[in-house]
């Protein structure tokens, strides 16, 4: 069984090839043009999917010696994401399949998350406690099976990622937000200010807007303008921002370990890729002799090589789609998640 | 083996999401579906239905026509990513056909000779697609290349009684405001589209004509 998966949720344009369980090829081509806006400009991605994305299934092919009619499955993501860079995909995905005459399956880009540790060697066990951590996304989950997922809490207001982003962008560190702040905090002490972790109503929901505020607030208090904050505290103010933000997912990640009865715990997602959050996930797992699985770099960011495991796994559970399945903005559109 | 036909083509560029299989020179299916955003949901079963109604397989295909613009930017990028999807995996060759060519050809058929006619599409608040053109004999000829406009410049191009299509009308004149129809942009492709005929279509985009401009914010 050859599998096809694309994704081009955002400002990553992806295609990989899973053969016989085997990941054969996990192309990933990331858009430059977006640094100078300091997000992603929804236009240009579009574009940049359109001009990028047969080329990369063309390289992808090539470099597995697969022919195109032999795939049995394409899979693509569908959402959540920008619309216009999803409808490159998606549309591309559908006309393929439909014109080799195999299946087409619409996959959620969250979904795609939550099982890349299946494309370790050492892979998850069920039930599973699942931190989606990204750009868009903060979310805990109790993974028991391939269609039975529990949200247990997600964040009420910002996302992790966005907080490291417009965080970055306060103290001038510029985007993406999250490496920015990583390479900036390194080896700098993190009690320079002591930021607030949020209390919500659900013990397992997140924060990150007071956070961000309690940043700003600071810079305006000390410096006034955040053009004349000294490089040296920056990194400081970085180093305790970055404590604060993980903190807060640890917390509540310990806390859903201790109620649920789980057999490994897994770190997903964009921000994932955080060597801090790495480490504390690490201890937690050696403090409660869990099994950890956190996919390595090439998987925590948006990659095709999870669109097409999920897509794989949608298929054996026997789910059939029709063509006319749309793109959707957002994660509750379509989603397993209950 | 360079056969001509059955066409697959493809018309995205506006509110009218249409689909045509041209068998030959005379015979075609063709299904429009007029209405906004239904475009990705429905054009991936507007073609199986063209292609199963006519009892051909993707693979006798000769070639696909795909409407290349201008016109909406995600429109467009729809109908060009089923496009690519469909060739690549069929092994056929796209030819792009310019909008506004097909249109125009489209709209002649219907005129008396010597008629001067105008299309007129809307690409921004501020701005039109415009071109306007005169049928002389059975042909279409091009009196001012497309180009975009300022609005208020338009009024000095159009003269009085002249036909305007698009949509966007000026001074209530009838408009048929929905675009070509695929058959058109079939007819179109094995008119005149002989040289635009490619297997080289990788890196084939719309013809976004108009310039994007993002701005930094800081």
């Amino acid at each position: 069984m050859n599998i096809l998966g694309i994704e081009s949720s955002c400002d990553e344009t992806s295609v990989a090839i899973i053969s016989e369980g085997k990941l054969l090829s996990n192309l990933i081509s990331s858009q430059d043009i977006h640094k100078v806006f300091g997000g992603v400009v929804p236009e240009l991605s579009s574009r940049a999917h359109l001009q990028m994305l047969l080329p990369l299934v063309k390289k992808s092919l090539n470099e597995t010696g697969i022919l195109p009619n032999q795939i049995d499955l394409v899979c693509a993501t569908a959402g959540p994401g920008l619309i216009g860079a999803l409808l490159v995909g998606l549309t591309f995905a559908k006309a393929f399949a439909y014109s080799i005459g195999k299946p087409f399956v619409p996959v959620n880009h969250i979904e795609g998350h939550i099982f890349s540790g299946f494309l370790m060697e050492e892979k998850p066990e069920f039930p599973y406690l699942c931190l989606v951590v990204s750009g868009g996304h903060t979310l805990l989950l109790l993974v028991e099976g391939d269609t039975e997922i529990k949200k247990l809490g997600s964040t009420i207001d910002d996302a992790a990622g966005e907080a490291f982003d417009k965080v970055s962008k306060m103290l001038g560190l510029g985007y993406p937000g999250g490496q920015k702040i990583q390479e900036t905090a390194m080896n700098q002490r993190s009690d320079f200010v002591d930021f607030p972790i949020a209390q919500c109503k659900n013990e397992f929901d997140f924060s990150f807007s007071g956070l961000k505020t309690a940043v700003l607030r600071f810079i305006q208090k000390e410096y006034g303008d955040p053009a004349k904050i000294p490089i040296k505290d920056a990194a400081l103010i970085a180093a305790s921002f970055q404590k604060a933000a993980i903190e807060a997912l640890i917390k509540k990640t310990e806390k859903a370990i201790l109620k649920y009865k789980i057999s490994s715990l897994s770190l997903v997602g964009g921000v994932a890729a955080n060597e801090l959050l790495r480490n504390e996930f690490k201890k937690l797992s050696i403090k409660y002799k869990k099994k950890l699985v956190i996919p390595s770099l090439q998987f925590c960011g948006d990659n095709a090589a999870m669109i097409a495991y999920r897509g794989s796994k949608l298929n054996e559970a026997n789910i059939k789609y029709n063509l006319d399945f749309n793109a959707f903005p957002s994660m509750n559109d379509y989603s397993f998640i209950k | 083996m360079n056969k001509l036909f059955p066409i697959l083509a493809i018309e995205t560029s506006g509110q009218l999401c249409s689909v045509a299989l041209m068998l030959n020179d005379k015979n075609f299916v063709e299904i429009n579906f007029l209405q906004k955003n239904i475009h990705s949901e429905k054009i991936m079963e507007m073609i199986d239905t063209v292609i199963r109604s006519a009892k051909v397989e993707m693979k006798q295909l000769s070639r696909l026509a795909i409407s290349v613009g201008p016109g909406s930017f995600t429109g467009l990028r729809i109908g060009l990513s089923a496009a690519k999807g469909l060739a690549f995996g069929a092994g056929l060759p796209i030819v792009p056909v310019p909008t506004f060519d097909a249109w125009a050809y489209q709209i002649a058929e219907f005129l008396p000779d010597k008629t001067k006619f105008n299309i007129i599409v809307s690409a921004s608040i501020d701005d039109v697609y415009f071109a306007t053109f005169e049928k002389v004999e059975s042909n279409v000829k091009v009196r001012k290349e497309l180009s975009l406009m300022n609005k208020n410049e338009l009024s000095a191009y159009i003269k009085e009684n002249e036909h305007c299509l698009g949509n966007f009308s000026i001074k209530e004149r009838p408009t048929n405001n929905y675009g070509p129809s695929a058959a058109a942009i079939a007819r179109w492709s094995y008119l005149f589209g002989k040289d635009l005929l490619t297997f080289d279509y990788d890196y084939l985009e719309p013809n976004y004509f108009k310039k994007f401009i993002a701005k930094v914010n800081r």
